[in-house]
């Protein structure tokens, strides 16, 4: 089974060297724009999603997103506060951020494949509440 | 929940997944304990005698379908559902085939589905059948249900973007201007009255601009015209684990998520803080319910405090990025921690003061100037919500019937979600999404937010009714889904997308521009000296997409009704009025399409008016063309 678990270090090493090449060559396409926005959605959050331990795939990724887009959001206004505004050096931080959060997981064992066979989130309270209760 | 029995769900669960048939309780599946041992097993019985192990928890539910690669879900879908899978890839092959034929130049004030083709309905009359019968389908995988709803936001919000080609609503292409300004500048500019909200709570802005130097693009214009296709595929997954937290049946999932598209007609998804911050906010509220809900008794401490901190992350980000979305979250929060009895409270308290902060610190100039207006207008529930309301005495037949083809879209989704509460009426778990659905009504005692508030509070809003809409339409909890709820579902979307296509397209005549009209401010931006005024009747048209700082504008038609009077009766004297009330260096008149329709159907100014103008301010003397093609004209006044 092909997990969000499994393809994370895959897919923040694949977005982070292709945007960077990209970058590199001058390339302005719709290909580096896509890239650019999926590095942005994925890239400094993804890493760090095994903090939430064992979370139910849909939700991991919902959090992920939103995470990476906070972070996103958070070093583009320190940058601008801070008057240091750099999108390379923005790049920079938010591969290393990434980097470290997939590092501290990989310490964990967290990316291993048993890993993300075994793993998946009970149902959730909500759930649970509302199970004898539906209409 | 025992150790023992958590241990056991989270090593099975991945073979499973739940149905509204197969609800056992905790305590039944750690029973399982003898045939847990092979985990090759697919089909599980649970055993009765589980008196050993305790739990707090009531009731949870595991499913007995094998749940595989992804490939293997299609596969599924496909054995159970074949009619809807074929219906489904016959809409996605054919789904853009009739855009080439549609012509936005024959559009009416009934808007963009005035010229859609005949084609295009079929399509999306196939989606709808196709929908109803896989919420009908009795094996059919949720993947099925949530392709549809892709299909749907695609071909909804996609055609536009196809058919006009450019950026839609004036005011988005300002947007585009402070994304110009910050990546250029690396600054803000929190004193500039004209983008002062924009400038106070830049995240959004701040956000996309670092986008825009990674894609190495010239504009953000590269991206921002097909935002409502990406914001609204971003806020599915985030909107299905919402409506996940409160129910276990996926149908209603699906079909809340269905609602909730059909009932976003208000035009919020556009390339603008209030679309990204309001995914964000559903996320917060997904962290909350998924994480932190006292009841969640197997989450451990540690995964707690990691979603505390997610949480607070995000509070920050969206304090920073948008003025009323903070508003409602902590409105939101404050609510869960109240209906949870006091537990939870950090959340609360953290969103309460980051907004303090953010108020205080970095958007301290805006509060100061507006603290005041915001005072006056607070407790003035009527005023705030008829400021938002379009006064349709002026208004053309065709805005006539968009405007009540919205009302009436919005009481029939209240109506919906009335039944659904009626419906889950002795439910405990009825009141956190009501209460979900009801509090952003407060904030129309708070302000008139620029005469939108009734829109965000219906934004806000719409979650929670969409959750009771699809419970209104739901199986009871027993039976199963019928061909003739099915064909219910279907009979009661026709209409409701009807109003929704009328609603959110109708304003597009005035709301899009052509290439036309694009060319001749790109030409205006060219050639104008930075310093210059700019003059229009409104500010219907692309305009300060870039170098923001160096232009002032004066939208002549909107100002006060002494001007609006006088433009009519002596426009010459009014613009030279204008002119010469601040020296400038060089003064532009621009005249375009997008105006006139915007004023003859609003009924702002009388037919003809822009035409008046223009025909006035040349016969004068005093102005020169220099610049026109069939959608726009820019004038000069000749002195200069």
């Amino acid at each position: 089974m092909i997990s969000a678990k499994r393809v994370t270090p895959y897919l923040f090493f694949g977005l982070t060297f292709a945007l960077a090449a990209m970058g590199a060559a001058g390339s302005e396409t719709g290909v580096r724009t896509l890239a650019a926005f999926a590095f942005l959605l994925v890239c400094p959050g993804l890493p760090w999603v095994w903090v939430l331990g064992d979370v139910e795939e849909r939700v991991a990724v919902v959090v992920a997103i939103a995470l990476s887009v906070a972070i996103d959001v958070l070093l583009s206004e320190a940058m601008i506060y801070l008057r240091v505004w750099s999108p390379v050096w923005g790049f920079v931080i938010l591969a290393a951020i990434g980097g470290l959060g997939l590092a501290l997981g990989a310490k964990r064992g967290y990316w291993d494949r048993q890993g993300s066979e075994i793993r998946q989130s009970p149902p959730v309270a909500a759930s649970m509440r509302a199970a004898q209760d539906e209409p | 929940m025992t150790r023992v029995g958590y241990d056991y769900y989270r090593q099975y669960a991945p073979m499973r997944e739940e149905t509204a048939e197969d609800v056992y309780s905790i305590n039944q599946l750690a029973g399982f304990s003898s045939k847990a041992a092979n985990p090759a097993m697919r089909t599980l019985r649970p055993e009765t005698n589980s008196s050993s192990y305790e739990t707090n928890v009531s009731v949870t539910s595991i499913a007995f379908k094998p749940k595989g690669p992804m490939l293997d879900r299609v596969r599924s879908g496909i054995r159970s559902a074949p009619a809807p899978v074929i219906m489904l890839a016959a809409v996605m092959v054919a789904l853009f085939s009739n855009v080439p034929g549609i012509r936005p130049e024959n559009m009416t004030d009934t808007g963009l589905v005035s010229v859609l083709p005949l084609g295009w309905f079929v399509q999306l009359a196939l989606l709808i059948v196709s929908f109803a019968i896989a919420m009908h389908a009795k094996d059919c995988p949720p993947i099925v249900r949530t392709v549809h709803i892709v299909c749907f936001i695609v071909l909804i919000h996609g055609t536009p973007d196809l058919v006009y080609g450019t950026l839609r609503y004036s005011w988005a292409w300002k947007h585009i201007g402070v994304v110009d300004y910050i990546s250029r500048t690396g600054t803000v500019n929190p004193s500039d009255p004209l983008y002062s909200p924009y400038y106070n709570w830049p995240g959004f802005f701040t956000l996309f601009s670092l986008g825009k130097s990674f894609a190495g693009a010239k504009s953000a214009l590269a991206f921002a015209s097909w935002a409502p296709v990406y914001f609204n595929l971003l806020l599915l997954a985030p909107l299905s684990a919402f409506f996940g937290s409160f129910t276990k049946d996926k149908r209603v999932v699906s079909l809340a998520c269905w609602l909730f598209y059909i009932g976003s007609w208000i035009g919020q998804d556009y390339f603008a803080p209030q679309a990204l911050n309001f995914i964000l906010y559903i996320v917060v509220l997904v962290l909350w319910l998924r994480f932190l809900d006292p009841d969640l008794s197997y989450i451990t401490k540690p995964t707690r405090r990691a979603a505390m901190v997610i949480m607070v992350l995000l509070q920050v980000a969206i304090a920073t990025s948008h003025q009323l979305t903070p508003v409602v979250m902590t409105l939101a929060l404050t609510t869960m921690v109240v209906l949870r009895k006091g537990r939870g409270w950090r959340v609360a308290a953290s969103a309460v003061a980051i907004n303090a902060a953010w108020l205080a610190s970095g958007a301290r100039t805006f509060t100061a100037r507006n603290l005041k207006s915001v005072a006056d207008g607070f407790g003035s529930v009527t005023e705030n919500a008829n400021s938002s309301l379009s006064d349709l005495a002026k208004a053309s037949s065709g805005q006539l019937i968009v405007a009540q083809m919205g009302r009436a879209l919005s009481a029939a989704m209240l109506l919906l979600a009335i039944v659904g509460i009626v419906r889950m009426r002795k439910s405990k778990s009825l009141l956190l999404p009501l209460a979900l659905m009801a509090l952003p009504g407060t904030l129309l005692v708070a302000s008139s937010y620029g005469g939108e508030i009734i829109f965000r509070v219906y934004l806000f809003a719409l979650p929670g009714a969409a959750f009771f809409g699809a419970v209104a339409l739901a199986a009871p909890k027993e039976g199963r889904w019928t061909l003739r709820r099915s064909a219910l579902l279907a009979g009661l979307s026709v209409p409701l997308i009807g109003a929704m296509l009328f609603a959110h397209y109708g304003g597009d005549r005035q709301y899009h521009f052509t290439r036309n009209e694009v060319s001749g401010s790109e030409w205006l931006y060219s050639n104008a000296p930075p310093g210059s005024l700019v003059i229009g009747l409104t500010s219907n048209l692309p305009w300060a997409f870039e170098h923001t700082e160096q232009y002032r504008y004066r939208w002549l038609a909107t100002e006060d009704d002494p001007v609006r009077e006088q433009i009519i009766n002596e426009p010459v004297q009014t613009v030279n009025d204008a002119i010469d009330a601040k020296p400038t260096v060089a003064s532009f008149v621009i005249l375009n399409r997008g105006q006139q329709v915007q004023v003859e159907a609003n009924g702002i100014l009388p037919v003809g008016a822009v035409q008046n103008v223009q025909t006035k301010l040349l016969s004068s003397g005093r102005f020169r063309i220099v610049f026109q093609n069939a959608d726009v004209t820019v004038m000069k006044r000749e002195s200069e």
